[in-house]
């Protein structure tokens, strides 16, 4: 048996998770929030992909935006590379772990066969650390499960090269380079500053604070979409396991960034920021809120257009309040010196 | 969101939440996930019921056996004709049991890798007990306590899988 020495834990976000643990692994001590924070992962989009039967919301950054955006506002360097033949990408994977370095992959999530039945979904976008392997299984070190999990390796070909939309093909990547001295405080100033413009500036009615706005105005067409009242209840649901439960950390990863701001806090001697942090606490507090209202509706059986709307004006609430906040903190970042 | 207030006593599945230490800081707590604690039974009569109906069309010949799949794996045709590296207007014909009868092999070969089953489960359910553990073609299940055990392998021939059905002695 084959086990690099990795620290495995668990981590709020998949993405964010297993990048820490990469960049803890290679000597880089760091918090999940940090990296979040510093790559900017908060935001909001609502929309009806052409793929779906339904429309989604997401309270992140798009999958491969913290790694992306991480590694650019750091100089982190990370060798990243997607292949066409699976049997290449089996190779290159071997090589790698055989050199005692721990890799991350993007596979699908409904192949991690380590988790129970409920939790597997088809979603190309779950990101893993591979730390071992021993003969037809390898080692995964993946941030949703407590322990190291085992796979064998017909299952995580299918699961790295699986199709449909955000195909993870053979997707592996770990870092090669992390630069002797970064400079902390000038990153948490790119992140934050960017977060708010994802938030109030992007010119698109679906993005950001105005996202979460036609998220709002349109929960009332959610019966158009759904098959029977089955999957409207089940849908509605979907809104506190996508709020709480999914790799969010609790309420849409509100409370991580609570987290990144009150750390950088402490990094930029700003206590301003702290009191931030405690404001994104009580917002974080409201959209779980909505979560639980969420699931007392679904759970009602009786899906009316009213109690849609009850959920609409909550989460419009959200929208002012976030909006308020955000415009705070850009201004507060924009003064820092 | 403070500590105490999140944590759930549910070990099946564990989640990472932050929350607000006594001391004021923010920090990840590993707990039992709320919503799996409490809507599990839910989420199982939701998926059996789904399953039986699917079941039903199907025995019925109202539905094909791409269709049944696609229902339970929560795919659209869309995402289906994506995963399987076929065009929509070729998965929609075969979503009913006229368009199914002209699939060809290699078409089954890609909707099988799409779903993760064999493919000799197209043509067959296969069923042991009442038993919410058991998806039909999903997986084996040698974990099961009692009872008969259906174990599926795949051999080195892609198009036909190896069956074995025997008495749990464990």
């Amino acid at each position: 048996m084959s086990i690099i020495p990795f620290n495995h834990t668990m981590a709020a976000h998949c993405e964010s998770g297993t990048v820490t643990a990469q960049l803890n692994f290679h000597g880089l001590k760091i918090t999940e929030p940090l990296v979040f924070g510093i790559s900017s992962g908060l935001f909001f989009a609502y929309m009806k992909p052409p793929m779906m039967d339904f429309p989604m919301f997401v309270t992140r950054s798009m999958p491969g935006q913290i790694l992306g955006k991480f590694s650019r506002r750091t100089g982190v360097k990370f060798k990243k590379k997607t292949y066409k033949d699976s049997k290449e990408a089996e190779n290159d994977l071997n090589a790698l772990l055989d050199q005692n370095i721990p890799v991350s992959v993007q596979t699908d999530l409904f192949f991690m066969d380590y988790f129970p039945a409920w939790f597997r979904v088809h979603i190309n976008v779950h990101y893993i650390n591979i730390i071992g392997r021993e003969g037809d299984k390898y080692f995964v070190s993946d941030s949703y499960f407590p322990e190291i999990a085992e796979i064998k390796r017909d299952t995580l070909m299918k699961a790295r090269f699986a199709g449909g939309a955000m195909a993870p093909k053979g997707l592996m990547f770990y870092p090669i380079h992390i630069p002797e001295n970064i400079d902390v405080k000038s990153v948490i100033k790119k992140g934050i500053k960017a977060t708010t413009f994802d938030m109030l500036k992007i010119p698109l009615p679906f993005l950001g604070v105005k996202g979460i706005r036609r998220f709002a105005d349109r929960i009332t067409d959610w019966p158009d979409y759904a098959r029977d009242n089955q999957q409207l209840a089940d849908k509605i649901l979907r809104i506190f396991i996508l709020l709480e439960e999914q790799g969010t950390g609790g309420g849409g990863f509100r409370f991580v960034y609570a987290s990144f701001l009150q750390e950088s806090a402490k990094v930029l001697n700003n206590p301003r920021l702290n009191d931030l942090s405690r404001e994104m606490l009580e917002i974080g507090d409201k959209w779980r809120e909505l979560a639980l209202a969420a699931s007392k509706v679904s759970r009602s059986g009786d899906i009316t257009k009213d109690k849609l709307a009850g959920l609409g004006t909550l989460i419009r609430e959200k929208a002012d309040i976030e909006e308020v906040f955000f415009k705070k903190l850009r201004k507060e970042i924009s003064n820092h010196k | 969101m403070k500590e105490k207030d999140i944590k759930v006593d549910f070990r099946e599945q564990q989640i990472i939440l932050y929350a607000e230490k006594e001391d004021g800081s923010l920090s990840p707590v590993q707990t039992g996930s709320y919503i799996t604690k409490n809507y599990i039974n839910d989420f199982y009569e939701m998926t059996a019921k789904i399953h039986n109906e699917m079941s039903e069309k199907l025995k019925a010949g109202e539905i094909s056996p791409v269709f049944f799949y696609m229902t339970i794996e929560e795919l659209t045709v869309a995402e289906l004709a994506s995963r399987a590296g076929l065009s929509k207007s070729k998965v929609k014909k075969h979503l009913d049991l006229k368009g199914f009868q002209k699939a060809s092999v290699s078409d089954l070969v890609k909707y099988a890798d799409a779903f993760n089953i064999n493919i000799a489960n197209f043509f067959q359910i296969i069923k042991t007990r009442e038993d919410k553990e058991w998806d039909p073609g999903f997986r084996d299940d040698t974990n099961m306590s009692e009872s008969v055990i259906i174990s599926q392998t795949s051999t080195n021939n892609h198009l036909v899988v190896e069956t074995k059905i025997f008495h749990n002695t464990k």
